[in-house]
């Protein structure tokens, strides 16, 4: 029954090998990555999910006019290899993914976890999505120069009012700043809608919950020619924060400091004017920082953040309020002229 | 031909052996049973686990020491660690943790990612201004990589991404590099 030679204890034994070292290499599953999309008014969404945290957090994206590469370190498998859509194409070839997005206006791209997945939200030429461009601008200056539109032109002005809803910010017993923000901004807009040159947006012009990139998509769709966003400190000083500049080549767009960096002198000139008629209404410590808060450094005009005092320094009543928008109101008209 | 049948036999004998005491070994663990005297134990111990732990003064960062009795792997290293920070941030006062807040749970991925996972408290309860809110991400991030043997720091609250703590900065990314990214001075035009 058991008529074993030499000859088949050597191959029993080498089936048993190649039978162990594929159970191994079956058991480190093959990363993949899954294609879905969707598409709302001026934006597609496309979402690359994966297995792998590494295959996702180490890829690259470049972006040239409508084409989209994205670089990853690794090789996947793609699910599925073709997608029957008009809104874009793409190839898959070796490490990298090619996508050619119809009408690409500019990209924002979001790295989650759980799943681990690229999100590339590609806002396409649309009514809704994409103001019109302005009209093209005489050679040889800077591009901040070129948007510099007449003072007879109506400008935009987006006026973000930090916090809402659940988020209060800094709050004391009697007062949050959610709401201290709002009242604020809303004076500024009443005083700037006046000026029959100024169209006044808010991020929000009630108590309501709104996240970071919210607040971002909300002021770029409105083209803004200034753009400031209005938070408390929690000391008895006023901080003016700018931008920090352009990041380095190569850098994904998710926040999109690109676009700030154009505009970093006319920004810091914006602080300096707010500053000054700050300090004219309130005698107080003004300090001017740097650093890329994203809801500024996204921004593509001059940006600022300002914190106002505390309510626990200042009583933000009615008159308060009046004078810290009449200020505010001043440089933004200093800056226009 | 017995002879070949009975060295196989005997092989095969060996090799299950083998197989058996690799899989008990591997496998087998040991009922817990409490030391029987645990002072003396504890006596016993004289390694010690020594905590850099970075706390915000204003808007500066400083260092204090902190030694804890035992040697530790990397994920018990961590969650010890995280506590401590907790702790000492309390003691402090230094104003920018929320006081209920508390970790759930804590996790190092393949990659040397530690990923924390707060409770709600630390969302809904945080209260700070800018400076307030990027303190609190450098003092965690600092205090982490500077003592364990990991790449970057992932915040969960409630087992979940969240895009924000404080609604300045997002956290929705490994924070060292959010925090390159948030002082990046980069190219002037």
């Amino acid at each position: 029954m058991f008529n074993l030679t030499k000859k088949h204890l050597i191959i029993y034994s080498a089936i048993i090998l190649v039978f162990i070292s594929h159970i191994t290499s079956f058991a480190l599953p093959a990363k993949y990555i899954k294609i879905r999309y969707s598409k709302s008014d001026g934006l597609v969404r496309i979402v690359l999910e994966s297995n792998s945290y590494n295959l996702i957090r180490k890829s690259k994206v470049f972006t040239s006019y409508s084409l989209v590469k994205i670089a990853f370190h690794d090789y996947f498998v793609l699910e599925p290899e073709e997608i029957e859509t008009p809104l874009f194409e793409f190839n898959h070839k070796g490490k990298n993914l090619y996508f050619n997005i119809k009408e690409l206006k500019w990209i924002k791209l979001l790295r989650l976890d759980n799943p681990p997945r690229l999100v590339l939200d590609a806002i396409v030429e649309g009514k809704e999505a994409v103001p019109p461009k302005p009209p093209a601008p005489p050679e040889g200056k800077k591009e901040s120069e070129q948007e510099r539109k007449p003072v007879t032109e109506k400008r935009t002005i987006v006026i973000d009012p930090g916090h809402g809803g659940k988020d209060l910010g800094i709050y004391n017993p009697s007062k949050s700043e959610k709401d201290i923000v709002l009242r604020i901004a809303r004076k500024l807009r009443r005083s700037l809608s006046r000026n029959k040159y100024a169209k006044v947006v808010l991020t929000r012009s009630y108590n309501k919950d709104l996240g970071i990139l919210k607040r971002i998509m909300i002021a770029r769709k409105a083209n803004p020619g200034l753009f400031i966003s209005i938070h408390l400190t929690s000391s008895n000083s006023v901080k003016i924060y700018t931008a920090l500049g352009r990041n380095p080549e190569g850098r994904e767009s998710y926040l999109l400091s690109e676009s700030q960096s154009k505009f970093i002198n006319e920004s810091r000139r914006f602080a300096e004017a707010i500053g000054d008629s700050l300090k004219g209404v309130l005698d107080i410590e003004i300090s001017y920082e740097s650093l890329n808060i994203p809801v500024i450094s996204s921004m593509n005009c001059p940006a600022v953040l300002v914190e106002l005092p505390g309510p626990d320094f200042l009583d933000y009543n009615r008159k308060n309020i009046a004078l810290i928008s009449k200020a505010i109101e001043e440089a933004i008209l200093t800056l226009w002229d | 031909m017995g002879l070949r049948i009975i060295v196989f036999s005997v092989i095969l004998i060996l090799l299950l052996g083998i197989g058996a005491g690799v899989f008990y070994f591997y496998y087998h663990e040991e009922p817990v049973t409490k030391p029987l005297i645990t002072e003396t134990k504890e006596a016993i111990v004289q390694n010690y686990t020594y905590f850099k732990i970075y706390y915000p003064v204003g808007s500066k960062m400083e260092i204090i020491e902190k030694k804890v009795p035992g040697l530790m792997n990397q994920t018990k290293k961590a969650e010890t660690l995280i506590k401590e920070y907790l702790r000492v941030s309390r003691e402090l006062d230094t104003g920018i943790i929320p006081p209920d807040t508390d970790i759930l749970g804590v996790y190092i991925s393949d990659d040397g990612t530690l990923y924390l996972d707060f409770n709600t408290s630390l969302k809904d309860n945080f209260t700070g201004d800018v400076t307030d809110e990027y303190m609190l991400l450098k003092s965690i991030s600092d205090t982490m990589i500077s003592n364990l043997e990991i790449e970057d720091v992932v915040i969960l609250v409630n087992h979940k991404e969240v895009e924000t703590i404080g609604g300045h900065f997002y956290v929705n990314r490994p924070i060292k590099e959010l925090l390159r990214i948030y002082t990046e001075t980069g190219t002037q035009p």
